[in-house]
């Protein structure tokens, strides 16, 4: 049973984690529409377009999340 | 998809006799109600994007054509200074536009625009949000101009307009998003504290818990849940301090003391070993609080979305005398003396006067008098007005705040100042429930200290816990917002807070006339023959060919049928009819002694308007045009009105013959004519000063002050933009019927809260005695109020609307289903 003195801490930090994550993805606006994207997999997607993107490079925040 | 013959195939709008569009969808002709679902349909398919009939679940809203004059409005926001408002550079060679996308009905629209749009050349990405109706481009301009891409967005049924993410939508965005972080953090201490709760549940009930583990997990329990009483409960401390601060109780007062109360007993009772710990019921309260907080904060946002939605952002467009040239140029850059053109169909952007031509100007939305009044060069116009007949040039006298249409805002304004108010039937319980539950603890307190002193705290404590409002803060915001979203899905938008409770207590009804019990244009009822040269649907083709070239609102009448023959050297008369030429012969159509000067015949027998049309000056046949048909569900609404002993007026601008005769068939016998707008809102002064409460459904400019000064306003989706953001709520749908079914459901929403609210009075009522006697285990505080918080809410989701099934195809719906713009779902 000693080892909840261990097991407990650790599940506390995972929780700190997961709150710390979530936090992360309402900030960076994935909780602003709770509708759209649960239809969006329904479409089959025809159209790829090439990749021409240049303002994806790393360490730019990309305007669209906003 | 298709329904059957007799609906658009795009709009599902019904279709009177054969369509007179086909598209071609997968191989079938579908039924097209207009040219615009047409061309609309055709470009979807064009764009291999067919999957969007497969998909939605709500009609495309009925398609406006695209005119010169809207690509030409487009043109417009190619301009720098226009851009300023709503564009922002990504970097050096893209931009990025917000847009508002108006026509937005179900997920595959978003679909539908996101393919679309991000197939152009020139578009480096777009997302559209379902919630919020907003839409985010990155384009590059050099490759596409922007005007061609909100084209692009209006041929395939939208409308798209700049959006200026103001500070309000900002403000908006950030208070949910701290929203959802608390609920998040709420919800998951919750779940870990009730873990830890149920070990020492378990210990207790068994009494073989060493005093280590114990004290071990009520200090990890109050690590978790302290977080949780910090940040996500600090909304409640915040309103109950300011309430306390204005000497007002309301139902934030007991939760906090609850909360607060609880959490430092408990934290005392960790640091000293002793007592009982109460952090799982403090964490799950917080959690259950802000979970119905937070549905109220979506249906608050949703309403003020939609109010704001309702706003059109085009800044009107007008043609100025700029070098001896007309240009296009935004409204609000007109100055005093400037000269501006006028096309008929377009409104007058600003008060002027005459200075060349003449013409007929429809100022319905300023007097109420929906036939078109004429002036000639000298008179003075009204910005607002619409001109129907032919081009006009003016020099502008009053701009911006000082035109007539200024005016009637700042009477709006003043008229919206000193609305009512309905005070919050949660509020007005709790403030004696605060009351009770303190003198209730006191007393508690007070006995047992005398009885056993050292049980006496914790007693009281768990007569606080079990108490704690939950269930009864829960009632009114989750039955106000299931009731709420499910008139959204009727077409029946609410846009301020007090409709449903009010809607209720309403005694009088007060209609306008032109565009709410009626529909607001003239149609042809009737052909009389004359000569027997030509068939009755040729002379109609006819018609509706010359009538195809004026703007006079008794040509809309001929716009239902679409006329193959083309017609050359068109003349329009102002007031007296039109003149052209189809295969060599002359046709006039219009008044009797225009179209043969010489002998012309005597009228038919018949109210109405007859129009005579002649071929090379002998007469072919009348048409008799009726005034403004009735909607078919107004007889029937106005009855059942009056079956419930509710007052029906109806006030009108329009002259007294016409309204006596609406008045008369609908059985309303309090009515008035050619009531100016202050003349309205006296009336409304009076019923409300004799004790009536006033619901006013109206349309106009016109009635935006009237609308302001009822208890409860109700706006026509027809209406204009003013009157339906400063209107209560709007019936998009444009369906008077959906009245009756609001104010069903408001009486619905009413007993489903007295329900919760004495479902979770009598709940805490029978646990405060077995606490009060002290035989409540925090673990059974924990349940009941678990329990009866869901009860509460499962019995306020049965105000909901169906769920629309997405599966179930349209054609096993028994009723049309109605066209309109939800703004936002809740």
């Amino acid at each position: 049973m000693e080892s909840l003195f261990i097991l407990i801490p650790l599940a506390v930090l995972f929780i700190a984690l997961a709150i710390r994550l979530f936090f992360w993805a309402v900030d960076s606006g994935q909780f602003d529409d709770l509708e759209g994207p649960a239809h969006s997999i329904l479409y089959e997607d025809k159209t790829i377009k090439p990749e021409t993107d240049t303002c994806q490079s790393s360490g730019k925040k990309k305007p669209l999340e906003s | 998809m298709s329904k059957d013959n007799h609906h658009c195939f795009h709009c599902h709008l019904p279709i009177p006799g054969t369509p007179p569009f086909h598209a071609d969808v997968d191989g079938i002709q579908q039924p097209m109600c207009c040219p615009g679902c047409k061309a609309v349909t055709e470009a979807i398919i064009a764009g291999g994007l067919n999957s969007y009939y497969q998909h939605r679940t709500d009609p495309g809203l009925q398609a406006g054509s695209i005119t010169r004059r809207l690509q030409e409005e487009l043109l417009i926001y190619d301009r720098d200074e226009i851009q300023n408002d709503f564009v922002i550079a990504v970097d050096s060679s893209l931009k990025q536009a917000s847009l508002l996308i108006e026509g937005i009905t179900c997920a595959a629209c978003i679909w539908l625009l996101e393919s679309h749009i991000s197939t152009l050349t020139g578009v480096d990405r777009v997302s559209v949000n379902l919630s919020t109706h907003e839409a985010q481009v990155v384009w590059n301009p050099e490759q596409i101009p922007l005007s061609t891409l909100l084209l692009h967005i209006h041929r395939i049924g939208y409308k798209a307009h700049p959006w200026r993410a103001d500070r309000q939508e900002a403000l908006l965005k950030e208070e949910n998003r701290r929203f959802i972080r608390r609920l998040a953090l709420a919800g998951i201490g919750t779940m870990q504290v009730m873990m830890y709760a149920i070990a020492l549940y378990s210990g207790a009930i068994t009494n073989d818990m060493s005093d280590a583990y114990r004290d071990f997990i009520r200090y990890i329990s109050a690590l978790v849940a302290t977080p949780v009483i910090l940040y996500s409960a600090a909304p409640f401390f915040k309103a109950a301090l300011r309430d306390l601060r204005v000497r007002h109780l309301s139902m934030d007062v007991p939760v906090s003391i609850a909360i607060g109360g609880a959490y430092i007993a408990s934290l005392w009772a960790t640091i000293n070993g002793s007592g009982e710990v109460y952090f799982d019921s403090v964490s799950m309260f917080t959690f259950f609080l802000l979970m119905g907080r937070y549905l109220e904060l979506r249906a608050r946002h949703a309403t003020s979305r939609a109010a704001r939605a309702l706003q059109n952002l085009l800044p009107s467009s007008c043609l100025k005398l700029v070098d001896g040239e007309y240009v296009r140029v935004p409204a609000q850059e007109l100055q005093k003396n400037d000269f501006v053109r006028v096309l008929p169909g377009d409104s007058v952007p600003a008060d002027g006067i005459i200075t060349c031509g003449s013409s007929r100007f429809d100022e319905s939305m300023l007097t109420g008098e929906n036939r078109p009044v004429a002036h000639q060069g000298g008179d003075i116009v009204i910005g607002g007005s619409l001109n129907v007949e032919n081009a006009i040039e003016l020099k502008v006298t009053q701009t911006g705040a000082e035109t007539r249409m200024s005016a009637i805002m700042q009477l709006l304004n003043h008229a919206r100042h000193d609305k009512p108010a309905i005070a919050r039937m949660a509020d007005r319980v709790a403030v004696w429930f605060v009351a009770s539950v303190l003198i209730v603890a006191t007393t508690v307190y007070w006995y047992w200290s005398a009885a056993a002193a050292e049980d006496a705290f914790w007693i009281t404590l768990s007569v606080l816990v079990v108490t704690c409002p939950c269930a009864l803060s829960l009632a009114t915001p989750t039955a106000l917002t299931a009731a709420t979203g499910h008139l959204h899905q009727l077409g029946f938008l609410i846009t301020k807070g007090h409709v449903l409770e009010g809607l209720e207590k309403i005694t009088h009804v007060v209609f306008d006339k032109t565009g709410t019990l009626t529909r607001g244009n003239i149609e042809l009822s009737e052909v009389r023959m004359v000569s027997q040269s030509h068939s009755e649907s040729d002379v109609i083709q006819i018609a509706a060919a010359l009538e195809a070239h004026s703007e006079h609102p008794i040509a809309k009448a001929f716009q239902t049928t679409t006329s193959t023959l083309s017609v050359q050297t068109v003349k329009t008369y102002t007031a007296q009819g039109v003149e052209g030429v189809i295969d060599g012969n002359v046709y006039r159509i219009g008044k009797p002694d225009f179209c043969l000067p010489d002998n012309s015949p005597a009228r038919p027998e018949g109210t109405g308007q007859w129009l005579l049309l002649s071929q090379n000056h002998t007469a072919l046949c009348w048409f008799r045009m009726m005034d403004d048909s009735l909607r078919q569900e107004a007889c029937e609404v106005v009855s059942q009105l009056q079956n419930r002993g509710i007052t029906v007026t109806l006030l009108s601008g329009d002259q007294t013959n016409v309204v006596a005769t609406v008045a008369e068939e609908l059985n309303i016998n309090h009515w008035q004519a050619q009531a100016s707008p202050d003349d309205k809102l006296e009336f409304i002064r009076q019923q409300q000063q004799r004790g009536e409460r006033v619901l006013m459904v109206g349309d106009g400019i016109n009635d935006v002050p009237v609308l302001a000064g009822a208890d409860i306003s109700l706006a026509m989706g027809t209406a204009s933009d003013l009157a339906k953001t400063s209107a209560d709520a709007v019936l998009l749908s444009n369906d008077l019927s959906r009245l009756l079914d609001a104010w069903q459901l408001a009486r619905k929403t009413r007993s489903v809260i007295r329900q919760n609210l004495t479902w979770s009075l009598l709940y805490n009522l029978s646990a405060l005695p077995l606490a009060a006697a002290g035989l409540i285990a925090p673990w059974m505080a924990a349940i009941g109020m678990a329990l009866s918080s869901l009860i509460v809410v499962g019995n306020a989701l049965r105000l909901g609307g169906q769920q629309k099934n997405s599966r179930v195809p349209v054609s096993e719906c028994s009723e049309p289903p109605s066209v309109y713009n939800p703004a936002i779902r809740i």
